[in-house]
């Protein structure tokens, strides 16, 4: 019951542990819109300290992450819609930006405490998604189901009396093509190197409408060579639903050189790129992290249980055993 | 130094206004699930005359406004639809009887909510929110099969307190992305088909019928407008009832002369 705080600072707690929510609740539906200007930023801390990490590894600072985010993913979503708009000419005065697919990734399972200071609210949330591409050259859907773990925290701004979000963590586990992925036969057939999973017929991939990342933005694609005409990690062409460009191995043997073996093709800078990448579209699928990975493994049959973003205990405040920034790569077995 | 608007009490009442509405939606999806179509318009939609005229149930292809319209397509033409299928079912299964407690026999349908995104207006008057549902209906067939399919949507509503101090459902709208067979790749269906789909074709014939969402064109139409974000006062231009989504005007890519 947190008695030992006065009625007043139990309310704010509350309203912090609601604007969590409602924070995390926003971004999602401005992602599944590829709105990443409103997504990144009309809600998030500024400072270095901000943060946003995947498996891949962590963007460090609220510059690397909107160059990631914003910088270099609205031109991907501009190619595809060019590409789209040749065949469909109806579509030129469209909100081209939102003509990607809708990554809806749903927030359920939520666990949120408020730290006794009232300075932060931490969360912890699984998340059974979707990523739907509804207008492709080919008129046929297209779409991928992806099951995720967030961590999140925020922070309250005094000055302007509003919480903002301050890190997240996103540690996606599994996903494949809807509606015949069997995520853990997939993942068995990718760890052996045995053919494509479940895909099916591919009605081939067009264009697209830019193909898209996933949650927070940079790349995201399960186990999918990047679609024609997406960025870095989009999901895949239809049919290409399976096992990439060769099997990755147990945990112990993705830290690659560019500690990023479970996303074929994605290249990875480490820290102190973010700031000489000036050309908009140039750096095309290049992600650049303060903190390179693995920090999380997709699942496999041959895997310890993961607990990467662990549940918020109640904490006072927030300092290194109270957060989900990941300030170093960490050991794995 | 915080901007304090508002005092602890106001606060605290803010905080669980938003719980209670959030609270209303899960109620109504279990209700919807459970075939309590009448108990949910009865105890969780608007009952002041002033709000019942205005309410509306809407969909991709239309609204339904004010309760009795609603009731009558919601309720009423539903419950024909369920004794219709009753009766094939009992004519194929002499086990099976025809009475009230087998509607909805055989059929399973949840349209469970996540990624609740709700705002309280400034005035504490009335909230809207967005929920998305990754439903599925599995309806059963007289041979003993079934039909299940996927309806990935997103849900939006507007409420209101009413003097009671009650929240109630105003405006309900469900904006579906694709309705699709289960156990098929989505990648296989087809867009820009131009055939109504069941859903459509279940929806019926609204009070207002003209395309709110077209999802051919995935989320760029910009309706329903999501997520909702912080507003002081209601006003129907901006809420999920009829008035907040005008007609597509001509020369929009998805206005249809059919439509218009």
């Amino acid at each position: 019951m947190k008695t030992h705080l006065t009625l007043s600072q139990r309310i704010h707690n509350a309203e912090g542990i609601q604007a969590a929510e409602y924070l995390h609740a926003r971004h999602t539906y401005l992602h599944a819109t590829s709105y990443c200007k409103e997504e990144w930023g009309e809600f998030w801390d500024t400072s270095e300290e901000a943060s946003w990490g995947h498996l891949f590894g962590v963007m460090c600072g609220f510059d690397e992450v909107w160059y990631n985010s914003v910088t270099n993913y609205d031109p991907d979503g501009y190619r595809g819609f060019i590409n789209l708009a040749k065949q469909h000419p109806e579509i030129s005065w469209f909100d081209a930006r939102s003509m990607r697919e809708i990554s809806m990734h749903t927030l359920a399972t939520d666990i949120i405490e408020a730290a006794d200071d009232g300075k932060t609210v931490r969360a912890s949330f699984l998340t059974p998604g979707v990523l739907m591409f509804a207008f492709n050259a080919n008129h046929h859907y297209r779409g991928l189901t992806l099951w995720e773990r967030y961590g999140s925290d925020f922070i309250y701004d005094e000055d302007e009396g509003q919480w903002l979000y301050l890190h997240e963590q996103v540690c996606p586990d599994m996903g494949g093509p809807m509606d015949v992925c069997n995520p853990g036969m997939d993942a068995y057939n990718k760890l052996m190197g045995i053919g494509g999973a479940p895909g099916g017929k591919g009605p081939g991939p067009g264009p697209g409408a830019g193909g898209g990342p996933g949650a927070g933005g940079p790349p995201q694609g399960m186990g999918g060579a990047p679609g024609a005409g997406g960025p870095q990690g989009g999901p895949p062409p239809q049919g290409m639903g399976g096992a990439p460009q060769g099997a990755p191995g147990g945990p112990g043997e993705q830290r690659g050189a560019d500690g990023n073996a479970q996303v074929p093709g994605m290249k990875i800078k480490t820290k102190g790129a973010t700031r000489g990448a000036t050309s908009a579209g140039g750096a095309k699928g290049e992600v650049h992290v303060g903190v390179p990975g693995p920090i999380h493994f997709n699942y496999t049959p041959i895997m310890h249980v993961q607990n990467t973003v662990a549940w918020p205990e109640p904490y006072k405040t927030m300092d290194r055993e109270n957060t989900y920034r990941i300030y170093e790569t960490p050991e794995v077995d | 130094m915080r901007k304090q608007y508002y005092s602890d009490d106001e606060r605290i009442i803010r905080v669980w206004d938003v719980e209670e509405v959030k609270d209303l939606m899960a109620r109504r999806q279990v209700l919807n699930m459970n075939n309590e179509r009448r108990k949910e318009l009865d105890t969780l939609w608007v009952t002041e005359p002033k709000y019942r005229k205005t309410a509306s149930m809407g969909s991709n292809w239309g609204y339904y406004v004010g309760m009795d319209e609603i009731s009558n397509y919601y309720v009423v033409q539903y419950t024909d639809r369920l004794q219709k299928a009753l009766d094939e079912k009992c004519a194929a299964n002499p086990g099976l009887r025809n009475i009230r407690d087998n509607f909805g026999y055989g059929d399973l349908i949840a349209h469970h909510v996540s990624t609740p995104c709700v705002v309280l207006a400034g005035d504490g008057k009335t909230a809207k929110g967005v929920w998305y549902s990754l439903g599925v209906r599995s309806l059963g067939k007289p041979d003993g099969s079934c039909e299940a399919k996927w309806y990935p949507e997103r849900i939006c509503a507007d409420f209101v307190k009413e003097d009671s101090g009650d929240w109630k459902i105003w405006h309900l709208l469900i904006s579906l992305d694709v309705e699709y067979e289960a156990g098929t790749n989505l990648g296989d269906v087809e867009t820009f088909t131009g055939a109504p789909t069941e859903a459509q074709k279940e929806f019926g014939e609204p009070t207002l019928p003209y395309v709110v969402h077209n999802p051919d064109y995935g989320w760029s139409d910009g309706y329903p407008t999501v997520p909702p974000v912080a507003y002081y006062s209601y006003d129907p231009a901006e809420g999920y009832g009829p008035e907040g989504r005008p007609r597509w005007h001509k020369g929009h890519p998805n206005y249809r002369k059919e439509n218009g």
